[in-house]
């Protein structure tokens, strides 16, 4: 390891801060949008995942295939995984 | 069987992939396979955006109906590479949907044969035809090795009218010396007239590790993960998603048939075993030892931009650093289309991966002097660059009530990864198939 463990913690700390603030932020800065405006967004084109079992799938090769892709148990994604090396 | 990375393929792309899919969509509760505009639209994931109010009167109120009350999905498709391993597929995936609930649940089937890199240089070559042995395979030849996975999963999902959805996801796999369990709990909550959304989860897993070399040989290994986001409407073209994901697994996290070499050795290759010359100690070299435990954090940023009523541009950003210092990088953009009868997705990925603190392409020391060794390739650094295609239309429409829609799909993805300094497979080409039918009821 080219750093602590109390240097990781710290450092990983500090990535919920910034994902906190930035949430926080965007919740607060953004102009509201009205329901009936959204009509461009309500098509199957703006979903994040268009074909969910498809996109799971790929995600799954991406898993194995790079060392730095884990799954995410987020809704739209991975509700669990074998987490094996 | 983990005798080899790629050979794991099958494991995740159903214990993952296929177990969220089945209860994926927490903003709906709903199992849609296939997005065609207009007769099967689940909600997007980042947000329904119309009110409760809204969504009774509107216009776009068929837009976000709740989708089938029954879906089927049959899948088959094909994963192979230059690194010599194919995996064939099999999955089934049915849904059911009642007002707030739904119900899920898919069967998959993998089939793997590898003669990869890993699999030519486990010491012993005699050994792998053992492992083809045991496995029942029909390949007889050195070098290669065959298995057979099975995983069922199960899923519940809720969706309340206050904006609130929940899903619960269990998966259980098995295969020749590889058993695990798995469970995870996610959800989200609409806030701000459903401008919005609140993303969370938890899951954790149960790994059994055995070896078909070393009948005493079980280790054990658990896992949890979570994530926390949110997605955002920006205006009334875009749509931002933000999550944070983490990850940590214990216990036995190498693999017990890859080895790892040491000295300035040379190797020799052929069809159906590597031979390394110059080593230090035996040529068999050791089992790979890596740490006892792993955490991992990543960012991910999306957003979606409507171009037209039926065009959509989406780029994704994703960064992770994990304990064993392996920092990645992953850009991604897709330009997907949706019409009343087809859709099309095209789009390219970007990854790039720094390497672990003790990974080295050689360690040309006594194997006494390092804690831990490993030649697994994805430990190092790494680069891919991948294409990807999905195509879907509509194969039959219903005409009266309780008439099934039909849809097919076509995945395609091709990859290309370079290993930098990784002597026995600079890198890899791989094409990934699938082909799919679903029935909506």
């Amino acid at each position: 390891m080219r750093f602590s463990q109390h240097r990781t913690g710290k450092r990983h700390g500090r990535v919920l801060l910034y994902v906190l603030a930035i949430s926080l932020l965007a919740g607060s800065g953004c102009a509201h949008v009205a329901p009936l405006e959204r009509e461009r967004l309500a098509g199957p084109a703006m979903r994040f995942e268009m074909d969910p079992i498809g996109a799971g799938q790929r995600t799954s090769v991406h898993e194995i295939t790079e060392g730095g892709t884990f799954p995410s148990v987020g809704p739209g994604n991975a509700g669990a995984g074998c987490g094996c090396n | 069987m983990q005798l080899t990375r790629p050979k794991t393929i099958a494991a995740l792309l159903l214990l993952s992939g296929i177990a969220s899919s089945a209860a994926a969509d927490s903003s709906t509760g709903t199992a849609s396979a296939v997005a065609v505009a207009p007769a099967t639209p689940s909600s997007p994931s980042p947000t329904p955006p119309l009110s409760d109010a809204d969504y009774e009167t509107s216009d776009y109120a068929e837009l976000h109906d709740d989708g089938p009350p029954v879906t089927g999905s049959l899948r088959a498709g094909a994963y192979t590479d230059s690194d010599r391993t194919l995996v064939l597929r099999g999955l089934g995936v049915v849904s059911r949907s009642w007002e707030h609930w739904t119900l899920s649940g898919s069967l998959g089937v993998d089939s793997v044969t590898s003669a990869s890199v890993d699999v030519r240089s486990s010491p012993a070559l005699s050994k792998v035809d053992v492992v083809t042995s045991a496995s029942q395979g029909t390949s007889t030849s050195g070098g290669k090795m065959t298995d057979t996975r099975f995983e069922v999963t199960g899923g519940a999902g809720w969706r309340g009218n206050s904006g609130a959805a929940m899903n619960l996801v269990t998966a259980a796999a098995a295969e020749t010396d590889y058993t695990s369990v798995s469970g995870g709990l996610n959800g989200s909550f609409d806030l701000f007239d459903r401008q919005l959304t609140i993303l969370g989860g938890a899951s954790a897993t149960d790994n059994w590790v055995a070896s078909v070399l070393d009948p005493s040989l079980h280790k054990k290994m658990v896992a949890g993960g979570w994530s926390g986001g949110f997605a955002l409407v920006v205006t009334p073209e875009d749509v931002f998603r933000l999550r944070y994901d983490g990850k940590v697994a214990r216990g036995y996290l190498s693999s017990p048939y890859r080895s790892v070499r040491f000295g300035d050795w040379t190797p020799t290759f052929s069809a159906h075993q590597i031979m390394f010359f110059g080593t230090s100690g035996s040529a068999d070299g050791l089992p790979e030892q890596v740490p006892g435990s792993r955490i991992a954090h990543a960012a991910v940023f999306e957003w979606l931009h409507s171009l037209s009523p039926s065009l959509g541009l989406h780029p994704e950003l994703r960064v992770s650093r994990d304990s064993w210092n392996i920092e990645s990088l992953t850009a991604g953009v897709d330009l997907r289309f949706a019409a009343t009868s087809w859709r099309l997705q095209v789009g390219y990925r970007l990854y790039m991966q720094s390497h672990a603190s003790f990974f080295q392409d050689k360690y040309t020391r006594d194997s006494s002097t390092y804690r831990y060794y490993t030649s697994d390739k994805e430990l190092g650094d790494e680069r891919g660059h991948l294409l990807q295609l999905d195509l879907a239309f509509v194969l039959s429409e219903p005409t009266r009530a309780n008439d099934t829609r039909t849809l097919l799909d076509l995945q395609l993805e091709g990859a290309y990864y370079q290993y930098p300094g990784f002597v026995l497979l600079p890198s890899r080409e791989s094409l990934f198939a699938t082909l799919g039918i679903t029935w909506e009821l």
